[in-house]
């Protein structure tokens, strides 16, 4: 049903509101995605009739005020750096809420995060610092040494977080050794933008479609899970030219194949995105018949869980979900060498 | 007591709270109220009088100011005043002076 929702609002239609139950709206309210819907349901003259349209109503405007300040506080952040550091790069949600969303409210964001080079994170720290944020003690420093970003800033007026990254990824992931997530690829990938007309630098489109797979795919969260399912809908209907040859380069022999498989067929079988067969069939060729099967698991995981909301059972925890999506599915073996399928022999019937 | 019972001094200068987030939205102000995670939506007249409480105005001044913006007589400026700056203090929106 939901899925039906992410359609409707992705491409732009309407649909009734009273087509979801109250369970439905209010999972979709708890995963942030209430604009989306508000989006998707405002257009039908029934929708402000219903019992639910406050809870829509209230968590949209609630969104609109929170989307509001971290694009100002972005823009002030920009500001103060220009000319002290390089351009920032904006990542995940402040960067494809500005690019490919209609709106930048419709993308549930719980902080902003900026890549920066490392030479020059003590700079953007200390300005983040003279802007009123601080860092509330959370983990050890011990923690965020080896993490990809260091202790979040906070603002103590507008309540905007900051995680300042030095690195895609964590030191100690697997995704580490991945070609994909090389500093080198890195400073390849990273395309001059602009933020309210102001110099930054952004992911390209291929390798955002990779760091989002992988940092969905890692640590799946039931509640906010379906977020990086739309951004993927969105880029890949939004971004002019996708080079899909080179995201299939990435993939070989690499541990971030099987979080983009996973996600792209996912979101291909629930039509959400358009991607060439090939495409996915050279990257489900990577997988043995237990991938195969593990990736059927979890995407029916993901349908229950991530999508459904349903609830958790004596049996299925949110904790042993979480062990059940880790072993299973995201099993650490790197893929094998992509292959382009063969074509099969035409069959009598 | 009811909100529409509970007096309100005219003397009286009410101040918005500093820490709620406000945004324009659809001609509309929307306050969020982080402390108590709780939205708001106030319609044009309440956006301006909420505005007006700075400290500084009276609750007579923002009637004067409200009778003119919103060409409406002045008997029920204050009537609609009273009542806004009523509900708004039932909400948390503005701190009242102590009497």
């Amino acid at each position: 049903m939901l899925i039906s929702l992410l359609r409707a609002a992705t491409v732009g239609n309407g649909l009734p509101l009273e087509t979801f139950d109250e369970r439905a709206v209010r999972w979709v309210v708890d995963t942030g995605l209430a604009p989306l819907f508000v989006r998707a349901t405002a257009r039908h003259p029934e929708a402000a009739t219903s019992p639910l349209w406050p809870l829509l109503k209230a968590a949209d405007l609630t969104a609109r005020v929170l989307t509001a300040d971290q694009m100002d506080a972005m823009t002030e952040i920009i500001d103060a750096c220009r000319d002290k550091a390089p351009p920032l790069v904006l990542l995940k949600g402040i960067s494809i809420a500005d690019q490919y969303y209609p709106a930048p409210h419709l993308r549930p964001m719980r902080d902003i995060d900026l890549l920066v080079e490392r030479d020059a994170v003590p700079t953007i720290e200390a300005i983040l610092t003279r802007l009123g944020y601080v860092q509330p003690p959370q983990r050890s420093a011990e923690f965020y040494a080896k993490h990809h970003h260091g202790a979040p800033f906070v603002h103590s007026e507008t309540g905007v977080w900051v995680d300042v990254h030095r690195r895609l990824v964590a030191s100690t992931s697997a995704l580490r050794a991945d070609t994909v997530f090389s500093m080198e690829t890195l400073r390849r990938e990273l395309r001059p933008s602009t933020f309210r007309g102001r110099p930054v630098r952004r992911l390209s489109d291929e390798l955002q479609i990779v760091y989002l797979s992988c940092h969905w795919a890692q640590r799946l969260q039931v509640v906010g899970g379906m977020v990086a399912m739309v951004d993927l809908t969105y880029l890949s209907r939004n971004a002019p030219d996708i080079q899909w040859p080179r995201i299939l380069h990435w993939a070989q022999d690499s541990v971030s194949c099987r979080s983009l498989e996973l996600l792209l067929t996912y979101l291909s079988r629930r039509r959400l995105i358009e991607v060439d067969a090939e495409v996915l069939q050279r990257l489900s060729a990577t997988q043995n018949l237990l991938d195969r099967l593990t990736r059927d698991l979890g995407h029916a995981l993901v349908d229950r869980y991530v999508v459904g909301g349903h609830d958790f059972s004596r049996l299925v925890s949110e904790r042993t979900l979480g062990r059940l999506w880790r072993t299973l599915v995201l099993r650490r073996r790197p893929a094998r060498r992509l292959r382009r399928p063969r074509a099969s022999a035409p069959r009598k019937v | 007591m009811s909100i529409a019972e509970k007096p309100v001094s005219v003397g009286g200068c009410p101040r918005r709270r500093a820490d709620l987030r406000a945004r324009a939205v659809d001609g509309e102000l929307v306050l969020f109220d982080r402390e108590r995670q709780l939205i708001h939506q106030l319609n044009r007249t309440a956006s301006y009088i909420w505005q007006r409480c700075d400290g500084h105005h009276t609750v007579a001044a923002i009637a004067t100011d409200v009778a003119q913006v919103f060409d409406v007589d002045r008997a029920a400026a204050d009537r609609d005043v009273a009542h806004a700056v009523r509900q708004l203090d039932a909400a948390g929106l503005i701190e009242m002076p102590a009497a």
